[in-house]
């Protein structure tokens, strides 16, 4: 035992790092994403069509500038001035309105493919079975749908823009200055390389840094939130100063990637800047000495000067969409690994209509496990009839809530046949059998809104008539009428203002009110208040009365009260009987469980 | 942008010569953009006209090679600028998030009932990193714009007055149409926040409650909750990119428009002989460089504002009180008597004030085993809350070995105490780790690692620990192997022990173990409570019975105590909760409850 090896090392386990790191170009994510365009795909063309023309707009305005100082101020010819004003003013309406257009439709098609996406997504999610979500981290799913799609949509809305956009300027402005000048455009294409090279090395180092920074502030943020979380138990154990101790290191680690990037960002904007000097210089330069043979005029120069910088724009550009990919590349096969996951439990084809069920249930040589698990349930056989009730008994492990995930269908078993009124559950459509079952769970999870709806959360089309009801039936109407806003109080995921035994009275009305004919009850162990149990004990009463009801029972007047009493050990039935009959036996199981619960003096 | 700076002063003082040469440089590059035109203008004014002359391209190089040292002092300039403001920022930042994170601790635990985590958590991140922004660039972007829209203006009126008062016309309405586009982007950006987050609500509650929604078979309703949610998110999504979309063009809307109308009124001004074409050229000259500060001006105010509302909301967690520590405190070895003195508690809450506790009356003897019982509500936790100062009384005094608790040194206080909670908390880190959590002083490694065990061996949970995969060093938490209810309560008590408390405090801390984990836990208990003043709070009677006293508490008041003997044949209410709870009581619940709720 001295052996044992404990790491004293204070740490604290800091968020998994998502695999971020940029993924190479993957052609079918891109056109997987580019379908999600295809319903908008007439503003895609707009968009494209409007870009060009806004493009060109922008090349024929300082064009015109040029006539009109060149052929008309200079020279002091006024006439015909106006005309060149007023082709110059509709230049620019005709770039304004092209804009427009382009942005406004972009940002639509943009915003309505990421709509599509994120429901789709979130659809999808609805369609798969339990099994999913118990292997998943919540946390996790819920940042695929929003922080991975949210990821996703600068490339979708101004991607293409950009790359129309900004490609043809590229050109456009390369073609225009071969046609003017080639020999200058040769020494333009001298700054050209370490233009590339900058923003798209030097800014990938630099986006790489900011990478890492953020997974530092993500190491920040869930340190911050579990001390914040903790915070009770760090006061309770006066661990103040140890936490301070811990958050500035962490913070600091976060510090020094921040200052890490800070020479190379520096560096990347001044040499950005200088390049635009650089550029400028060189062709002052080489266009002095073209002049000195008259080789160029004064005008091609001129003009020259404010190409340099048109060109530059374009790239920068560009490498901003590439990075743009490249990140996006992470989110989307995040994103389409999910979508590709199948449900487990399948739909059958043509599946019986089953109409209202009696409750009769079969187990017939059920056998189970989860994935590469061993047999959680072995051989199980139970028949139970139309309004019995069972409650399964059995210690921690023994397979009781797998029983209920197989009943349920949250699990299709890997052996034998369940059996809804002779009729096998795979053959029957969830959503018809479903409907006619209700679940109560130990958590009681309680969703935002209004305590009747709530209730409501059952049968979305129950009448304010049939929720009072079932509210009297399990008795919490008297509570929920004690509340200033009554039915309408608003209720939280935590349930604040809700005790745990209110939580439960009022999970068991949101079961009841849509009359189910198989109830299932995973009984809480917590501790509520004797008066709160026996107020549960009455209401179960009412609610078991008539319907199929398996109980994964704790409280003995549970047990006594069920029809039969099935102990479960090691995913097999032990015992089967009434509560005197399973007490006589001296050595079964559940004398012995009953003991240890129940102890006379 | 000057609340910023009043209020956050404290944090930028440090860094302010840093802060200073930044500004300073700032300056510096506003004033060089200017040199660079009149290089420019220079060479085609004076070097290109005799370029043909002898001396004509070594001329050329010169001016070249000054545009070149131009740009790289610009260059450098720009280096330093950067390098001084990101620094300055990062540091700022990094001491924000300490201050701001040991403030938190030093927040009395009812602090916390007022504020959500994930308020305080965007306040810690969001708020800080736009604080940070500001100093990193959205300061000097605007200082520039204010610069390089002044120096435009005065430039413009020593070339033509007349030119410049017709531009500078336009200027206001472009720049009233500027802020409100900041003002709207900054609202805008707000509303998305919002909706991105209430989007993550409903997302969040569909998947930790999708047993339910598989169970009732209700994921068509679920999907038109996402629906509504997705679909407001993208109408903010698309309002945020439609502005965007709209001040672009805007943009060169204003500036087509200046240049259609120095163009124009130039043009005639120039043939009227009114103004020289050099002037001319100057002020179309000057329109280009607006172009920048236009760009960044709406973005730019539109961080200030968001930066402001950012700092006013660290200033307030700045303000939140704080524990307070006595003047002269005490520090000494616990004995483990405990006195109160008609202590009452009330909170306040929208609603009106609730009363919790009223004038308890109570001793417990140094090493005495005492349990409280009562309904959910009747104060129980709060009244062993009081002990470790978590929360302190609204009136009355509690004295703690004769001394007024108030008067201990918290520190000293809340280390001899052990507490197990509810629901037990665990961080992240190894459950060793986790076991260990109460000792700051951090010993040999050996021993340490005895007393680990030790402890864990005590709370019955060794066994458990060595059958995983890495023993002690397996990471549980949110972020590690999930624990049953069980494990978790007995490492929380394995955690208590391990500080070897005077007094320890079980609030209901076997409320979510199953009945055979209970009788385990039980048993292990008997043996740590020896010689340590033990206070249980609980809703069951055999946890209850492991007291030598037990107090009946009622709607904050004590209605009966006594050992249980005593209770039992002198409280009926205690006689039928104890019967009901341990004996099989032959009648029916409705009948069982009219009694409690009679007595």
């Amino acid at each position: 035992m001295e052996t044992l090896k404990i790491n004293t090392y204070r740490r604290l386990v800091l968020q998994e790092e998502e695999e971020d790191y940029r993924r190479p170009f993957n052609r079918e994510y891109l056109s997987r994403l580019a379908r999600y365009l295809r319903p908008y795909r007439k503003a895609v063309v707009v968009v494209c069509l409007s870009s060009i023309a806004g493009i060109l707009f922008s090349l024929l305005g300082p064009y015109l500038i040029k006539i009109g100082i060149d052929e008309y101020i200079v020279p002091r010819q006024m006439a015909g001035f106006q005309r060149v004003i007023l082709l110059l003013a509709l230049t620019i309406a005709g770039q304004y309105l092209s804009l427009l257009l382009q942005g406004v439709l972009a940002a639509k098609a943009g915003q309505s493919a990421i709509f599509d996406l994120r429901q789709e997504l979130f659809n999808h999610l609805q369609s798969l079975s339990l099994g999913f979500f118990d292997k998943q981290k919540a946390g996790r799913l819920i940042t695929r749908v929003t922080n991975d799609v949210d990821s996703l949509q600068q490339l979708l809305s101004s991607g293409i823009t950009t790359l129309v956009t900004d490609t043809l300027s590229f050109f456009g402005v390369f073609a225009f200055m071969i046609w003017m000048d080639w020999r200058l455009t040769l020494v333009t294409l001298i700054t050209l390389p370490i233009i590339i090279w900058l923003v798209f090395y030097v800014r990938r180092r630099l986006l790489m840094g900011w990478r890492r920074i953020r997974k530092k502030l993500a190491n920040v943020n869930a340190t911050l939130n579990e001390s914040i979380s903790g915070i009770r138990v760090t006061k309770a154990f006066s661990r103040e100063k140890e936490n301070y101790r811990m958050f500035a290191g962490i913070n600091n680690e976060h510090f020094q990637a921040a200052q890490r990037v800070v020479p190379l960002s520096g560096f990347f904007w001044s040499s950005v800047n200088f390049l635009n000097y650089l550029g400028t210089v060189l062709i002052l330069a080489i266009g002095g000495l073209l002049l000195r043979y008259d080789w160029v005029t004064l005008g091609v120069l001129a003009a020259f000067m404010n190409y340099v910088n048109r060109l530059f724009q374009p790239i920068m550009n560009l490498s901003t969409l590439f990075n743009m990919i490249a990140t996006a590349m992470a989110s989307c096969e995040r994103i389409f690994e999910l979508m590709d996951i199948a449900p487990q439990v399948k739909e059958v084809v043509n599946p019986v209509a089953i109409g209202e069920i009696r409750g009769e249930v079969e187990f017939r040589n059920v056998s189970f496990k989860y994935g590469g698990s061993d047999e959680v349930l072995q051989d199980f056989n139970l028949h139970v009839r139309p309004g019995e009730t069972v409650a399964l008994v059995g210690p921690t492990g023994a397979g009781k809530t797998t029983v209920i995930n197989v009943l349920c269908r949250f699990y299709d078993i890997t052996g034998g046949k369940v059996l809804i009124d002779g009729i096998d559950l795979r053959k029957i459509a969830l959503k018809d059998y479903r409907q006619q079952i209700a679940i109560v769970l130990q958590d009681n999870f309680v969703f935002s809104g209004s305590i009747e709806e709530n209730i409501k959360y059952g049968k979305a089309d129950a009448t304010r008539d049939e929720v009072i009801a079932v509210a009297k039936a399990v008795g919490i109407h008297d509570f929920i009428t004690s509340l200033p806003a009554g039915y309408a109080t608003q209720v939280h995921e935590r349930g604040s203002r809700l005790s745990m035994g209110q939580r439960q009275l009022l999970a068991f009305a949101r079961a009841l009110i849509r009359d189910p004919k198989i109830l299932i009850l995973d009984e809480a162990t917590s501790s509520i208040d004797t008066q709160t149990e026996l107020a549960i004990q009455i209401a179960l009463k009412r609610i078991l009365a008539g319907r199929t009801a398996f109980v994964i029972a704790h409280r003995l007047s549970t047990i006594k009260r069920a029809d039969r009493i099935v102990v479960i050990d090691g995913g097999r039935i032990v015992e089967e009987g009434k509560h005197d009959e399973l007490l006589a036996n001296k050595d079964g199981l559940y004398r012995r469980l009953y003991e240890s619960q129940f102890r006379e003096d | 942008m000057l609340y910023i700076f009043r209020h956050l002063s404290s944090y930028l003082a440090p860094y302010k010569k840093a802060f200073g040469l930044a500004v300073t440089l700032t300056l510096v590059q506003n004033g060089l953009n200017y040199l660079f035109p009149q290089f420019i203008k220079g060479i085609f004014d004076r070097v290109f006209p005799g370029i043909k002359e002898e001396k004509g391209l070594l001329i050329l190089l010169a001016w070249c090679a000054g545009i070149l040292l131009l740009g790289l002092l610009r260059a450098a300039v720009l280096r330093f600028g950067i390098i001084n403001y990101e620094g300055t920022a990062n540091r700022i930042a990094a001491d924000l998030r300490n201050a701001l994170y040991e403030k938190l601790h030093k927040a009395p635990l009812s602090y916390y009932g007022t504020m959500r985590t994930g308020d305080l958590m965007s306040r810690l991140t969001l708020d800080v990193q736009m604080v940070q922004m500001f100093f990193s660039f959205v300061f000097s972007h605007a200082l520039s714009c204010a610069l390089t829209i002044g120096a435009v203006i005065l430039l413009m009126f020593l070339a033509s007055w007349k030119m410049a008062l017709i531009v500078l016309a336009f200027l206001p309405v472009i720049i009233v149409a500027l802020v409100r586009f900041s003002r709207r982007t900054a609202k805008g950006v707000k509303d998305r926040q919002e909706q991105a987050g209430s989007l993550t609500a409903v997302l969040q509650e569909n998947i930790t409650g999708i047993r339910v929604v598989k169970s009732f078979a209700t994921e068509e309703q679920e999907i038109e909750k996402f629906r509504e949610e997705n679909w407001k998110l993208r109408g903010a999504n698309l309002r945020v990119t439609l502005l965007n979309a709209r001040m672009l063009p805007l943009l060169i809307l204003f500036s087509g428009a200046g240049t259609l109308v120095v163009l124009g009124v130039g043009g005639w001004l120039v043939s009227a002989g009114e103004i020289t074409i050099g002037s001319f050229m100057a002020f179309n000259s000057y329109l280009g460089l607006l172009g920048w500060p236009m760009w960044m001006l709406a973005p730019t105010l539109s961080h200030v504002k968001q930066a402001e509302g950012s700092a006013r909301r660290l200033l307030e967690i700045f303000q939140a009180p704080e524990e307070a520590r006595p003047v002269k405190p005490v520090r000494r070895v616990i004995r483990g008597e405990i006195r109160f003195k008609d202590v009452s508690f009330e909170y306040t809450n929208p609603e009106g004030t609730v009363a919790v506790l009223e004038k308890i009356n109570l001793r417990i003897d140094p090493g005495e085993k005492v349990a409280v019982i009562g309904l959910t509500g009747s104060g129980k936790s709060t009244l062993v809350n009081l002990i470790p100062r978590l929360f302190r009384p609204t009136s009355g005094k509690i004295y703690l070995d004769g001394i007024d608790l108030n008067d201990w040194d918290l520190d000293s206080l809340r280390r001899q105490i052990g507490l197990v909670d509810q629901e037990t908390f665990l961080f992240s880190t190894t459950i060793g780790e986790n076991i260990a959590f109460g000792a700051v002083e951090t010993g040999p490694e050996a021993e340490r690692a005895r007393a680990i065990i030790n402890s864990a061996q005590k709370a019955r949970i060794h066994d458990f620990i060595v059958s995983l995969p890495e023993h002690y060093n397996t990471i549980v938490g949110e972020r590690g192997v999930g624990l049953s209810g069980g494990q978790k309560q007995r490492v929380a008590i394995a955690r208590a022990l391990f500080t070897n408390p005077k007094i320890l405090i079980l609030d209901d801390s076997t409320s979510s173990v199953d009945p055979e984990t209970e009788k385990e836990i039980q048993e292990s208990l008997k043996e740590l409570m020896a010689g340590r003043t033990t206070i249980i709070v609980t809703q069951r009677m055999s946890m209850a019975r492991l007291a030598d006293r037990i107090i009946l508490l009622s709607s904050g008041e004590i209605k009966a105590e006594g050992e249980h003997g005593f209770l039992y044949d002198s409280n009926q209410y205690y006689r039928l909760l104890h019967d009901i709870q341990l004996k099989q009581v032959e009648r029916p619940e409705e009948e069982l409850l009219r009694g409690l709720e009679g007595l």
